[in-house]
């Protein structure tokens, strides 16, 4: 039975095949020299969420205060800024278009922000609430266009909103507790997300039937970040028992764990690098850690935060990855 | 480590349903068993909670953090949440549903068609070697092509 002040470092007997073992003939990786290269200050408490634009460049975060920032990660720039009405912005979102913004957390809502350059921008007039749950909002992304948002929230549902009229288009039951995170499968592989959730599991939706179509429970507690592998045939979540782990989709099973014995803070947030190689894990205790996805070992370990990481995405050419944190800052790594 | 940095480090909201009315509470523990827990390395459970917190309406909270230590962990909160609605949801015809549901849903998972783990892992790494030359982050492309990378006066690409 499971003992919560001893960690065997993820040496357990349930792994009975796991990628590292196919890898074994694979090269290994050089070392690393990766680096903070931009830290974003403004945030007045601590980051809980963060997302890139599709232009590589600009970065939305959120944090406790009530804050939402979109940045300039090449200047550091703060492009514009809004506050929401409530605390714990523990969502945040960027449109395809780089026209928009959703964010949400305590409110239970899940609101779009226009963005424009106009001078004297008034960013909260142009609020539309989109979501409504009856908890927190957890987490929220647009799908493939600006037209649609999906979100994960603390009463156990996700939902799909059309965005224009607020509608909810469908929702997702089945978690038997708080939905902490989600992620849209890759686009060409069609119509599905997974999420997250306290009770433990990791659970794959059909967006167009609202079916579960598997789950996965073998994390011992929390997960609070899932992240599709690039090809979209597996997904990395991280978890509040210490360990990241990869599930394959087409073997339905876990197929590797990312831990050390060392390692006993939950992980916060996970990323796959563009190639999928590198995973890259935010952890409660402050640090971040690189993993090898295919020999699961640990590659290079970031210091530099001066807080839990609460957030962690790489951009979307793959060229660097931005941290968010509990000490008010966002740093940028390449 | 001061009280203070690890209260900071952590801080819990649990929402507890009591019939149509949500309340947000906040759970205490005294700083010194929350600097032990540190200390000793390892997470907080559900018998640390219950053993030595106490709730305290939200409107409290800023007093609280004056003089004790708030807390927080995800687990936690949501292990509080589940073990209040357990007492109040005691109805056995809700079970019942529940367990078909289950039952109907484990049917439909069981009928996936799977393919073999040796296979599912070949796929990955042949993705990662089709791929791994064109990521940034494994192989660097020269300073001047990322736009995060510092720009030197004089540099040479190799």
């Amino acid at each position: 039975h499971h003992d919560p002040t001893h960690f065997d470092g993820g040496l357990s007997n349930r792994q009975l095949f796991a990628v590292h073992q196919v890898a074994e003939r694979v090269e290994a990786l050089g070392q690393f020299v990766m680096k903070t290269r931009r830290t974003l200050k403004g945030h007045g408490n601590k980051v809980l969420c963060m997302d890139w634009c599709k232009d590589k460049r600009r970065i939305v975060s959120s944090s406790q205060d009530g804050k939402v920032i979109v940045w300039d990660s090449f200047t550091t720039n703060k492009e514009h800024a809004v506050t929401m009405p409530c605390t714990w912005v523990m969502a945040c979102a960027y449109a395809p278009s780089g026209c928009a913004i959703a964010c949400g957390g305590l409110d239970n809502k899940c609101s779009v922000y226009p963005l424009t350059f106009e001078k004297n921008e008034n960013m909260a007039a142009k609020k539309k609430s989109v979501a409504m749950h009856t908890n927190y909002l957890s987490a929220c992304s647009f799908t493939n266009s600006d037209m649609q948002i999906l979100t994960a929230s603390g009463d156990g549902t996700c939902a799909l909103w059309d965005v224009e009229s607020g509608q909810l288009l469908q929702s997702f039951h089945g978690h038997g507790a708080d939905v902490l995170c989600l992620d849209l499968a890759p686009s060409e592989t069609g119509n599905t997300f997974v999420s997250g959730g306290c009770d433990k599991k990791a659970m794959v939706w059909d967006m167009r039937s609202g079916q579960c179509v598997q789950s996965f429970e073998t994390h011992d507690s929390d997960i609070n970040s899932v992240r599709y592998y690039p090809s979209g045939d597996a997904f990395a979540s991280g978890s509040d028992d210490a360990t990241c782990r990869l599930y394959d989709l087409r073997a339905d099973r876990e197929v590797a764990i990312y831990s050390k014995e060392s390692i006993i803070f939950g992980a916060s947030s996970v990323d796959f690098s563009l190639s999928g190689r590198l995973l890259f894990a935010g952890y409660n205790d402050y640090t971040i850690n690189v993993w090898d996805v295919l020999k699961g070992a640990r590659v290079s370990i970031l210091f530099g935060h001066e807080n839990r990481v609460s957030t962690l995405r790489v951009s979307p050419d793959g060229t660097a990855f931005c941290s968010g944190s509990w000490d008010h800052t966002l740093r940028i790594w390449a | 480590m001061p009280a203070r940095s690890v209260c900071e480090q952590l801080f819990c909201v649990g929402n507890v349903n009591q019939g149509n009315h949500f309340h947000t509470e906040v759970m205490v523990m005294c700083s010194a068993f929350v600097c032990h827990l540190q200390d000793s390395g390892r997470m907080l459970t559900i018998e640390d909670a219950n053993m030595s917190c106490k709730k305290v309406p939200w409107s409290k909270r800023t007093e609280i953090n004056a003089v004790c230590c708030v807390f927080v962990t995800n687990s936690l909160a949501v292990l509080m949440w589940k073990n209040k609605m357990k007492e109040l949801v005691s109805n056995s015809t809700t079970s019942i549903s529940q367990a078909r549901k289950a039952v109907e849903q484990l049917k439909m998972e069981a009928y996936m068609d799977r393919i073999k783990v040796s296979k599912a892992a070949a796929d990955l790494l042949a993705y990662c070697d089709a791929h791994i030359g064109e990521d940034p982050l494994i192989i660097p492309v020269p300073a001047s092509e990322n736009p995060f990378r510092e720009k030197k006066l004089f540099c040479t690409i190799l």
